[in-house]
């Protein structure tokens, strides 16, 4: 299917003005909404559509997946500087990213992240342009079955994200899960534990609860602490230094395959898959401990991921014009008025067109790179900003955020009562990320569960005799034991020690 | 554990218990496979084993209290509460007010809390940035926020 | 009094100026002479990239540009549309919010549930724009050559028939149950998986060879029949469709009443501003008459199909009545 001349063709039309300025907007306007918490590239791109209709349908495609992938890239600003994820993959990002800020170090946090998006969001097209079509097969096989072996991977992240007490870990996976399950059974419409109350029937959604979750809460328990400003420490460098670079060279790598791959599969959140990243970056690390203290490979990973994670989405939207995201779909439907149709028609008739948007994503890339890196002072600089007027302005970002997720203002008291339960939880020890995954990870792995015993017909062995599935499952269990015997190696010496006093 | 994790383990298995009531009855549909009762049920069988093993660990002996207190106390502590009672204060003044003069006067009175500016500066900052980004949000980006009966 | 110097303090009040104005320049303004004079709210009750989703963005960029004013699309998921609807019925009548209807949201909603909180009638129906069939998509390894070897296969083993029914409650599903049941087989025994993300996960699952068919529109058909991984064995319409001549239907291979049309049509609250429905109405005859909405309305496949508010309700009513008694008949509806 691949031709270099192809590829070059589509650079050339790519590299004229008018395309250029289209990428260029679209690529601002992604980090812009990547930025804003709540507000996200799918209500970005829907709001856009009409006047897509004005441009041809190039430029405007052009824009629009401009916009997807810039928001990766914006998302990570927020998470690094004020604990407030701006787009629901930039979550794992807060663990590191903020702590880092705390100590000064925004600069070298947000440079990386900018870095090795970058990294990853070039690379994970090499995979786009090579193995499209091939790879997009392999999407097309994962069932439920596969997604639940897929699902109960993600959780085993979950151990390694519970700090120091497990069993406050599995609570607040636990209520995690339990949030999902409140409101409307999405497969036989029954209402569970809304008592009778409308406003429950839809549930929680995820990003409202990561805004009251990591940004209200760490704005209560910093207006407790007093604090003046982000930056306790003076802000040092702005750059990462050249050995730190060399150092995250291996996470940028496995963060990128690791995006791409789990970009292509339909229904897997971004979210998860940086996630995923987060937890494979600290599995690999010779200092595991030191994750979540502000160590910039916690935010490499994640960056990585979530970039490659769009080049992996436009796998089976170019393949069988089969989008994976509701962010996909919305550039689906622009496609569609034009009256393209994504798939084998496209690539026998009109394929230049496709490679003119693959072009166009690495001069995206490139472009946001060049943007992002000389900003980073001045967004380092929030991390000065006195916080009498800081916290009032981003309450009233993360108000508009959470109304703007469904239009809905109940949702409102949902990200305040998540707020005080974030700072509750922080003030006792619980680490509100396990509760984030699993509201996130919990309606698909429990709709993909009951639809894979509707296959068997209630038999749970299909589990097992599935190959991919059995091989995930199994790789979940060793995982966990890992992180278990992990956990228990670097509590033993304290044990020891408190053994002895006696001598 | 502290005195605190026993409350968050009377809570969990409480909770347990809620769950349990309300999924049993519904953990097979009337089909005989799995109904939407079944999920609920081992989710709460989870925290129940949890709130357990907090209080086995209590009773282990196991009560580090190097941590800070729970409820807030002191200057911080009021400024917690000033700043979490004016978040639940602007929620129901939106519904009022509109989003526009509740933001205001939300920005303005925080202001006030947590720093010490003079009056110009804040009345200007709060202005100026709750009309941009009523302006911004409202007029560009076609957001209906919620407007009170004054229309802001 | 403040100590700044006078030059900080201009800025100062131009700053607060400035604010205050961009602020009041966000009042909310009361209708006035001409319909529409502020932009128009559209609610979808699906996400977006779904048929209703495009259906509205088809309509809204019409209406846009016909009205001059924008019609902005909102998307407000969940409950099976039934926030959605509340929302809509709950907001102003003034004329500046309406709602994009379909079979899923409404005759189907409420065929299928006992609870719900409001009734199809409650609400001002602004007729219908589109109406498109819904196609019986199989994989294309499956070996059956058309509907009736299907059905054949299902009543003899049905508990291998695994077949993909989009949410629950919603139009794909009917789509799969009434064919069934005109097959003289209980969609009970089969091995009907829902998905509640709608219908586009079940045409992948199709693809992927997890379920034997799966309700599908005709830009599904469009997309996935040249890849040569699904055949066509029915659709689900009175007459053969212009698009697709082909396709047999399903009333010709003897299953009379599998007959589904898939309309789109725009809504609005109870007491709607009557100079907006005259509008709206208005527009439907235009729409209706212009060609290049057609055309791209072909562009995108979505077959326009008009009907007055009137008959629209009526039909909505009837098909509603119609559904309830499949739904009672197959144990869906309690």
């Amino acid at each position: 299917m691949f031709a270099w001349s192809d590829l070059l063709a589509g650079f050339g039309t790519a590299i004229t003005p008018m395309n250029l300025l289209w990428c260029f907007i679209g690529s601002v306007l992604g980090t812009f909404v990547g930025v804003l918490p709540g507000v996200g590239p799918t209500p970005a791109i829907a709001m856009l559509l009409p006047i897509t209709s004005y441009l041809g349908p190039t430029p405007a495609i052009i824009m629009l997946a401009g916009i997807y992938y810039g928001s990766q890239y914006g998302g990570s600003t927020t998470s690094i500087l004020l604990n407030m994820p701006g787009e629901i993959s930039s979550v794992p990002t807060c663990l590191d990213g903020y702590q880092l800020a705390k100590q000064g170090r925004a600069g070298p946090a947000l440079a990386m992240a900018a870095i090795s998006s970058f990294f990853a969001g070039t690379f994970s097209l090499v995979g786009l342009t090579f193995f499209a079509p091939p790879l997009a097969e392999v999407a097309l096989k994962f069932t439920p079955t596969e997604y639940v072996g897929l699902m109960v991977l993600a959780l085993a992240v979950v151990v390694n994200l519970s700090g120091k007490s497990l069993t406050k870990g599995l609570i607040s996976a636990g209520f995690g899960l339990l949030f999902t399950a409140i409101g409307m059974d999405s497969i036989t419409g029954e209402q569970r534990m809304t008592f009778g109350n409308l406003n429950l029937l839809n549930g929680f959604d995820f990003v409202v609860a990561a805004i009251g979750l990591f940004a209200l809460s760490e704005i209560l328990a910093s207006v407790e602490e007093e604090v003046g400003q982000i930056s306790v420490m003076k802000i040092g460098k702005l750059m990462p230094t050249l050995r730190e670079l060399k150092d995250n060279l291996m996470a940028m790598i496995r963060a990128t395959l690791l995006g791409f791959g789990l970009g292509m599969l339909p229904g897997v959140s971004p979210a998860v898959t940086a996630f995923i990243a987060y937890d494979t970056e600290k599995r690999f690390s010779k200092h595991p401990e030191k994750f979540g203290t502000g160590v910039l490979e916690g935010v490499t990973a994640p960056e990585g991921a979530n970039n490659s994670a769009t080049s992996g989405g436009f796998v089976p939207l170019f393949a069988f014009g089969l989008p994976s995201s509701s962010a996909m779909a919305m550039l689906l439907g622009a496609l569609m008025i034009y009256g393209l149709q994504p798939g084998p028609i496209m690539w026998q008739q009109n394929p230049h067109f496709i490679w003119t948007i693959i072009a166009s994503m690495y001069i995206g890339n490139a472009m946001l790179l060049v943007l992002n890196l000389p900003l980073v002072g001045m967004w380092a600089k929030v991390c000065e900003i006195p916080y009498s007027i800081l916290a009032p302005t981003v309450l009233i970002f993360c108000v508009i955020g959470a109304f703007s997720v469904r239009g809905n203002i109940f949702d409102l008291w949902v990200a305040l009562i998540f707020g005080l339960v974030g700072y509750a939880m922080k003030k006792l020890g619980y680490p509100p990320a396990p509760m984030l995954l699993c509201m996130i990870l919990g309606d698909r792995l429990e709709s993909s569960f009951r639809q894979s015993l509707v296959l068997s017909g209630g038999s749970l062995r299909i589990f097992v005799t599935r190959p991919i599935t059995a091989t995930l499952l199994a790789l979940a269990v060793i995982l966990t034991a890992a992180s278990l015997v992990a956990r228990r190696r670097a509590s033993a010496p304290a044990v020891l020690v408190e053994v002895d006093p006696n001598y | 554990m502290r005195r605190e994790d026993l409350v968050m383990a009377v809570l969990c298995l409480a909770t347990s218990a809620v769950v349990l009531v309300q999924s049993v009855p519904r953990y097979f549909n009337d089909r005989g496979s799995l109904g939407s009762g079944a999920y609920p049920c081992y989710i709460a069988l989870l925290l129940a084993i949890c709130g357990v093993s907090i209080f086995t660990q209590w009773f282990r002996g196991n009560r580090k209290t190097d941590a800070p207190p729970f409820f807030p106390s002191g200057r911080g502590g009021k400024l917690l509460i000033c700043t979490a009672g004016s978040m639940v204060a602007h929620r129901l003044a939106t519904d009022f007010l509109g989003f526009g003069l509740a933001s205001l006067l939300f920005m303005i009175y925080l202001m006030r809390l947590l720093g010490n500016h003079r009056w110009w500066v804040t009345l200007a900052l709060s202005f100026l940035f709750v009309g941009l980004v009523s302006y911004t949000f409202r007029e560009w980006l076609y957001m209906d926020l919620p407007r009170g009966f004054l229309g802001y | 009094m403040s100590r700044i110097l006078g030059k900080k303090r201009m800025v100062l009040m131009v700053a607060l100026a400035l604010g205050a104005v961009a602020l009041l320049l966000t009042a909310g303004s009361s209708p006035a002479a001409q319909y529409p004079t502020r932009p128009i709210t559209m609610i979808v009750p699906y996400a977006a990239g779904g048929g209703s989703d495009l259906s509205a963005r088809l309509i809204a960029v019409y209406a846009a540009k016909k009205f001059g004013k924008p019609v902005n699309v909102v998307n407000v998921v969940g409950a099976s549309g039934i926030t959605a609807t509340m929302q809509m019925l709950g907001a102003s009548p003034d004329g500046y919010t309406l709602m994009i209807d379909g079979t899923s949201n409404t005759s189907f909603l409420a065929a299928s549930r006992t609870d719900l909180p409001f009734k199809l009638e409650d609400r001002t129906w602004l007729g219908r724009w589109i109406g498109d069939p819904m196609y019986y998509m199989y994989g294309a390894s499956t070996p059956f050559k058309n509907l009736k070897e299907a059905m054949d296969f299902a009543k003899s083993k049905p508990e291998d028939y695994a077949w993909g029914a989009g949410a629950q409650g919603s139009q794909s599903m009917f789509h799969g149950l009434s064919l069934l049941d005109d097959a003289g087989i209980d969609p009970m025994k089969t091995k009907m998986l829902v998905f509640p993300e709608g219908m586009a996960p079940s045409v992948q699952a199709v693809l992927a060879g997890t379920v034997m068919h799966a309700g599908a529109m005709a830009t599904d058909v469009a997309k996935l029949l040249p890849t040569g991984k699904v055949k066509v064995l029915g659709v689900a319409t009175f007459e053969r469709t212009k698009q697709y001549p082909d396709v047999p239907t399903a009333k010709e291979q003897g299953f009379s009443n599998s007959t589904l049309l898939s309309w789109y049509g725009l809504s609005a609250p109870k007491g709607f501003a009557p100079e907006a429905m005259e509008a709206w109405t208005k527009l439907a005859q235009e729409a209706a008459k212009d060609v290049e909405f057609q055309a791209m309305a072909e562009k995108q496949n979505k077959p326009l199909s008009f009907m007055g508010p009137k008959e629209h309700l009526e039909y909505v009513l009837s098909e509603s009545k119609n559904i309830t008694v499949l739904a009672v008949k197959v144990g869906l509806r309690k």
